[in-house]
């Protein structure tokens, strides 16, 4: 029996719920543990019915034949998701250690550049952003834009 | 509530929509929402998410005018990708492309995109002149409606957004439990002991509503777009004149009968709390094909295909906005967007919103119904040239969204925190997004966990634990049984089919 992505997915659920299910029961109150219990359980059974259809539900014919064909689509989905995941998970350790005056154009160049768009338009778009966002902060809100670990105070 | 009451609030809410500021945002929204509803990864909830953290810089009769305004327009931009392009620009469109794409390859494009913008223009305004209508009548049933029954229509919206949302509905269901369950984190309001926060002092408060929208919906769109590596729209098509338009406007005129039923579904599913606005357009094309004398035609370049869906998307807004406002439950995931603005505000929508803050209320659906007549005027003159917009490369377009959305969220509590939560459920937006869960059920499930437990522990207070014996909460659970008992029967059909 081959296991599909869904069904991992699916036992990871499984797993978090009944990690909430017996963390819950420790809690102080029955109030405060009421609805944690009572939904995880939930969870808990709608996502071993999933489970059990998944691995004993009737199979369409040519779904084998569909699923294989279709395999290196996935693939090529899966890595055009985890390149762009790479660049948002970059963007975000930006902010965090430089703080988002050096993160907006690092990022912002730094993408545009490498997907073939031309320096002064990438620099321009970059300063465009990056001005809005201060425009939006701190003259116009009020609010100091992060400045990172690095460079804060 | 006296009627002299409701007539001042008119003529407040008729005043207010003269105020400078609100026609500023609304404009600004109309503009926002059709550019967006252009652009088909984009379109639907991603422009509501990304100016939701932007709202407590405005005041109420800014603010909301410009969801609202995002909202109501984004269907009649994202109806001519649908038949231009055959890419539906937000989810609510998706039902026009079954025959507007085939009537552009008939070389029927203008007369499709015609059609289409007077139905779902008329339909919206139609449908939200027919919410204001419905006010009065609201209150009194509202007025009967206490902590006991609100349990059971929180429910009731989580019971309808799993069953309809999405294909699978105990997928539907797992992701608004999910979403419940999330909502969980952070202090529990009666007890004051804090609930899976680790000891972490940034999660006591709980989790927050900006991060928690932008990351289930504006960066997996973004990433999606990103990882196609090119212009979103690969297909030039080319308008035809202006007649071919003008014939457009006719057929909507000529099929009425058919526009008034469709509008009428819209207006009804958009009522029901939590069905959302994708079902709607699908529900009127089953009811046009069924009803229609020549069937067979439907799929092929029908123009009553492209009336009944578009008449039914734009009509949601007017059922949805008045459930949401008088009764406090999002009627689609906009709507659960919308009530997240309510809350930034400092408003509380539900019964007391229509006592308290009548003329409000009455501004915001006159808003509605006035930004649906603006817009579909705007778009028969610029059709032309923000369809460009459609070919904006995502090399461009993956850097803005990011920059708008986690600085925005940064903006929300001043929190870094929450650009890392905000980054954190765009994976499990993207892993629900790809694994057929449905968003939309994990958002109002979020949206409504708190209000869940609060009405539940009042209940439980005061009418012991058989609070649910009352007239209208017995007719809640026999409903939320049903919905729950179709949803079943009908996913047993569409397997045998």
């Amino acid at each position: 029996m081959k296991m599909r992505s869904g069904s991992y997915l699916l036992l990871a659920i499984i797993g978090v719920v009944l990690f909430i299910f017996f963390y819950s029961l420790r809690m102080a109150h029955w109030k405060t543990k009421l609805l944690p219990l009572i939904l995880s359980g939930i969870i808990f059974f709608l996502a071993s019915i999933e489970l059990g259809k998944e691995f004993f539900g009737k199979k369409i014919v040519g779904e084998t034949q569909a699923s294989e064909a279709g395999a290196t689509d996935t693939a090529a989905t899966m890595r055009g998701y985890l390149i762009a995941g790479a660049w948002v998970l970059g963007f975000l350790l930006c902010i965090v250690f430089m703080g988002f005056f050096v993160a907006i154009p690092l990022f912002t160049i730094a993408y545009m550049k490498l997907h073939g768009t031309k320096w002064w338009l990438a620099i321009l778009f970059a300063a465009c952003s990056l001005g809005l966002m201060y425009l939006l902060s701190e003259p116009l809100a009020g609010i100091p834009l992060y400045r990172g670990i690095l460079f804060g105070e | 509530m006296g009627e002299g009451i409701v007539a001042a609030a008119f003529i407040q809410a008729f005043q207010n929509l003269l105020d400078p500021g609100l026609l500023f945002f609304m404009f600004l929204g109309i503009f926002i929402g059709l550019a967006v509803g252009l652009l088909p990864a984009i379109g639907g909830l991603v422009p509501m998410a990304m100016v939701l953290p932007y709202m407590f810089l405005l005041k109420p009769l800014q603010g909301l005018p410009l969801i609202i305004t995002i909202s109501a327009v984004g269907y009649q931009g994202g109806s001519m990708t649908a038949i231009l392009l055959n890419i539906p620009g937000t989810e609510p469109n998706a039902a026009t492309l079954i025959d507007g794409f085939p009537m552009t390859r008939k070389g029927e494009a203008a007369r499709a995109i015609g059609a289409a913008l007077v139905s779902s223009t008329l339909g919206g305004f139609l449908a939200v002149i027919l919410a204001l209508v419905m006010v009065p009548i609201l209150l009194h049933i509202v007025m009967m409606i206490t902590s006991a029954e609100m349990v059971f229509v929180v429910l009731l919206g989580i019971s309808f957004i799993s069953v309809l949302a999405e294909r699978s509905m105990i997928k539907g269901l797992i992701s608004g439990m999910l979403g419940l369950l999330i909502s969980l984190i952070g202090y529990q309001a009666v007890t004051g002991i804090p609930r899976f926060t680790f000891g972490t002092m940034f999660l006591y408060d709980g989790l927050g509503l900006v991060p928690v929208i932008v990351g289930l919906f504006a960066v997996p769109e973004a990433i999606v777009l990103a990882s196609t590596g090119t212009t979103i729209a690969q297909v030039e098509t080319k308008l035809a004149g202006m007649q071919q338009v003008l014939q457009g406007v006719k057929d909507v005129f000529r099929h009425w009968w058919l526009f008034l039923r469709s509008m009428l579904i819209g207006y009804v599913v958009g009522i029901i709390p939590g069905i959302g606005g994708a079902v709607a357009p699908f529900v009127s094309y089953g009811h046009a094909k069924t009803s229609s004398k020549n069937p067979e035609k439907f799929g092929t370049g029908c123009v009553e295909g492209v009336i009944a869906p578009e008449s039914a998307n734009n009509a949601v807004l007017g059922g949805s906005l008045l459930t949401t406002l008088a009764i406090g439950l999002p009627g689609s995931a906009g709507m659960a967007i919308l009530l997240g603005a309510f809350v930034l505000q400092g408003l509380v929508p539900g019964p007391r919103m229509l006592t308290d803050h009548l003329d409000l209320s009455l501004t915001l659906l006159l808003v509605g119904a006035l930004t649906n007549i603006i817009a579909g005027g705007i778009c028969f003159g610029i059709i032309p040239h923000i369809s460009k917009i459609a070919r904006v490369p995502a090399r461009i377009l993956f850097p803005l969204i990011l920059v708008i959305a986690l600085t925005g969220t940064f903006f929300y509590r001043q929190e870094i925190g929450d650009v890392v939560i905000a980054v954190g459920f765009s994976l499990v937006g993207l892993i629900l997004r790809n694994f057929g869960y449905s968003r939309p059920a994990l958002l109002l499930g979020f949206v409504l966990g708190t209000l869940f437990e609060k009405y539940l522990f009042i209940s439980l207070g005061v009418g012991g634990p058989l609070f649910f014996f009352r007239p209208i909460s017995m007719a809640l659970i026999v409903i939320i049984i049903s919905v729950i008992w179709v949803g079943i029967l009908q996913g047993r059909r569409a397997k045998k089919a």
